[in-house]
């Protein structure tokens, strides 16, 4: 679908090619990096809104 | 090396402070308030297009003006405040600090406040830019610059004072949506005043057009929606009792929608004269937009897995699934009506209303109550005053949005089949615009049927909410404690940590992500002139068409006419030559609209006679019976101001508009020339007129309207 698509645009079809590789790229850089995170501090994470009216904590590190 | 946490009870250590609730409340204050508000006018106004009497016969109340008011009071007043309302809550708390200056809080609200004010008398007054969603005039502009920034400089300075080094990814939606807005509206705003309260912009036509897009869409991306976002991840979780599905989900949601949603723009200039690259990449690119945006719908929803059970108990809730589940429609049917085909037909119909108001009225209008719902009895330490009610405007409020949003597509569909529907023989079915308006007044009907009953269960909150403070105390200070400095102590320089703990960092990666989009596209719109191949026959407006222009946008006539021919066949058949870019060239600003209420005006010149345009704008029903059109008779009274016309011809000169020095010098001439010969055919057709009446300079401008290259097309790359 998309090759028919770019092969109607003319002139500035790079520019199309251009965003999809650099977006394709990116997504892929999140992915690993979303992939790479650790378990602990994304739970820590995705807790902070219900923490935050608990009493405060402090974190030590080993 | 495997990072490691170990929280442990503090022992010592701890720093008292106090969050700052007073301005938390402030702004839910005006969040209603202003909601109501800006929904009443939004009612007025769809009562206007099947009673058209309902303006009072005055201009200040008139369709075309209070339209930007509803427009602009929903978007930055209404939803705007509850922005503002929802990150002054959940930043401290995210953060563990009160705001970084109080003063800074105070002076970000009313000076919010007083925009909203200016805006309200502003526009009934038709003091206008006539750009959509960017109406305000630049002494304005430059106060939401001021204004905005005060609250950049509260919420950046909040953030570096933070006692939790953590930033959720709610914080990374607003930064991202302080960043973008900034970057918008500086650049959309971009004008030259010729007066205290007028302007022009420097972009011109289809260029104007794109950046005007480019930020009408993504003010649409980025105030009514990241913001919102951001609200849900923190809210949705707080109302739930449960964290939000999948953390990691949030961050792909985040950067892909960010970086994604700069490209769309274009997407509401399909089949117009913009370059076919830039509309293929708009359309591309929204398509896109469904896997993020759906990603944040269904961490949403998913977020209350398990916990189904209590959506069926609490009102809260139950705004909050139907909010994510409008922004999944919304966002799901936004990239369909980008796909051209669709948009051919979607374009210009009440189609695209109604799936802006499953937005507005169903993602905005219910995540705001249910957030209100859940703050206010917290703010002021006291229940709600009534479930009961509540429950009462849940269900009030989604028949009222389904009631609303179904005739608006019925609507939209059927205009948009009429308009394109041609007999066995060739010819237009529906020749008469009128009768496709006619048509849809029904639809017009039930859907103010519906946004009454929104509007109903908005006065219900009202009174829940008043109940419910009268019965508490607001604590405007409210103590917390956490440790001076709550370390993260994550033993790693990973990018996702270090980027997380350096906002200026995250804020100037966020930066890049959305100028990427904007400069692939509009940089090549200015600086390759093949974009805009220019027509020899184009010929700058004269004096009096100049001043009839402005007439034409100070009474927002572009809230119901497009100047925009499409290339099609059933386009061409009823307005004639479709439009080229090279048109548009001296059209500061560019005049395209978004609805057909009524019929296209690119081609309206030399149609009919200077006495038919009298009289139909003086009493519109006289000429077309039926018509929705309101009398803008004031216009053959009120007066232009010649002596300010060279000003205007000045500025447009500063714009490179090639007007001559002679014509400066002889401005007043020029046109009181062109408008007695107007005045003459008047008197022959027995019409008594005033050459310097506003009537005449309009009917000059409609007159020109789409005549230069009639039967002498000549583009020249």
């Amino acid at each position: 679908m998309f090759r028919d698509i770019l092969n109607n645009v003319e002139g500035f079809g790079f520019l199309i090619m251009f965003s999809l590789i650099f977006f394709f790229i990116l997504f892929i850089l999140i992915l690993l990096w979303v992939w790479k995170l650790d378990k602990g501090l994304v739970d820590k994470l995705r807790n902070l809104p219900l923490e935050d009216d608990l009493p405060a904590k402090k974190k030590i590190v080993l | 090396m495997e990072d490691k946490i170990i929280n442990a009870e503090a022992e010592s250590g701890l720093v008292t402070f106090y969050y700052d609730n007073r301005i938390v409340w402030n702004f839910a204050l005006a969040t209603i308030i202003w909601g109501a508000v800006g929904m009443l006018v939004g009612l007025i106004i769809a009562i206007q297009l099947f009673y058209p009497a309902l303006n009072l016969g005055i201009p200040y109340t008139t369709f075309s003006r209070l339209r930007p008011l509803h427009t602009n009071a929903v978007i930055f007043a209404f939803v705007g405040n509850c922005i503002f309302m929802g990150v002054y809550y959940s930043l401290q708390r995210l953060c563990r600090a009160r705001m970084f200056s109080d003063l800074l809080s105070k002076l970000h609200f009313w000076g919010w406040q007083i925009i909203i004010v200016s805006a309200a008398i502003t526009f009934p007054l038709g003091i206008t830019t006539g750009k959509e969603y960017a109406e305000l005039e630049w002494p304005i502009d430059i106060a939401i610059a001021i204004v905005w920034i005060i609250f950049g400089i509260n919420f950046f300075g909040t953030i570096a004072k933070r006692r939790e080094k953590h930033l959720y990814v709610a914080i990374w939606f607003y930064i991202a949506s302080w960043i973008t807005v900034t970057v918008l509206h500086v650049f959309n705003s971009i004008e030259l005043p010729v007066s205290f309260l007028k302007s022009y912009p420097v972009y011109a036509g289809v260029q104007d057009a794109l950046v005007q897009w480019w930020y009408g869409h993504n003010a649409v991306a980025f105030f009514l929606t990241t913001p919102f976002l951001g609200l849900m991840y923190y809210f949705l979780p707080k109302a739930a009792e449960r964290p939000v599905y999948s953390y990691k989900l949030s961050i792909i949601h985040f950067w892909s929608l960010i970086f994604l949603y700069i490209w769309a723009g274009p997407h509401h200039l399909l089949y117009s004269t913009l370059p076919d690259w830039a509309q293929t990449l708009g359309m591309i690119f929204s398509i896109m937009l469904i896997a993020p945006s759906w990603g944040g719908m269904i961490n949403g929803l998913l977020t209350l897995r398990g916990a189904w059970d209590k959506v069926r108990e609490s009102p809260i809730l139950k705004f909050m699934v139907v909010a994510v589940t409008a922004y999944g429609m919304a966002t799901l049917e936004g990239p369909a009506l980008s796909i051209k085909s669709v948009n051919a037909l979607s374009h210009f119909t009440n189609w695209t209303v109604a799936h802006v108001h499953i937005g507005a009225l169903g993602w905005n209008g219910f995540l705001t109550f249910g957030i209100l719902y859940w703050l206010v009895p917290r703010l002021f330490r006291t229940e709600l005053y009534s479930k009961k009610l509540a429950n009462a405007h849940f269900w009030i409020g989604f028949i009222g949005i389904v009631i609303y949003a179904v005739p608006m597509y019925w609507a939209g569909i059927a205009e948009g089949l009429m308009w394109k529907q041609f007999t066995p023989d060739g010819i237009l079915q529906y020749p008469n615009f009128l009768e496709t308006v006619t048509q849809i007044i029904p639809m017009y009907i039930i859907r103010a049927v519906g946004g009454t009953l929104f509007l109903t269960g908005v006065i219900i909150m009202l009174y829940n909410l008043f109940k419910t403070v009268k019965k508490g105390s607001l604590v405007s200070n409210e103590q917390a404690q956490a440790p001076a400095i709550m370390e993260s102590h994550i033993e790693t320089t990973r990018p996702h940590r270090w980027l997380e703990s350096k906002p200026l960092w995250f804020g100037l990666v966020a930066l890049l992500a959305i100028l990427v989009g904007g400069l692939v596209e509009i940089i090549p719109m200015y600086v390759i002139k093949t974009n805009v191949p220019t027509i020899s026959s184009v010929k700058p407006y004269t004096p009096l068409e100049l001043e009839g222009r402005d007439v034409y946008i100070a009474e927002g006539c572009y809230t119901c006419h497009s100047q925009l021919v499409r290339p099609f066949r059933s386009e061409t058949a009823r307005y004639g030559e479709y439009s080229k870019s090279g048109e548009y060239v001296y059209d500061h600003p560019f005049q395209w609209g978004s609805k057909r209420i009524g019929p296209d005006l690119h081609r309206e010149g030399g149609k009919y006679p200077n006495s038919w345009h009298y009289n139909h704008l003086v009493n519109p029903p006289a000429i077309s019976p039926g018509t929705i059109m309101p009398p803008f008779p004031w216009l053959a009274k009120d007066k232009i101001d010649i002596d300010f016309t060279s000003s205007k011809i000045k500025a447009m000169i500063s714009l490179g508009v090639p007007y001559s020095t002679m014509l400066l010098n002889k401005t007043k001439q020029e046109y009181l020339y062109q408008a007695n010969s107007i005045v003459a055919d008047l008197t022959d057709a027995g019409i008594k007129a005033d050459p310097e009446s506003k009537i005449i300079a309009l009917i000059g401008y409609l007159q020109r309207l789409g005549t230069d290259i009639k039967g002498k097309t000549t583009a020249q790359k």
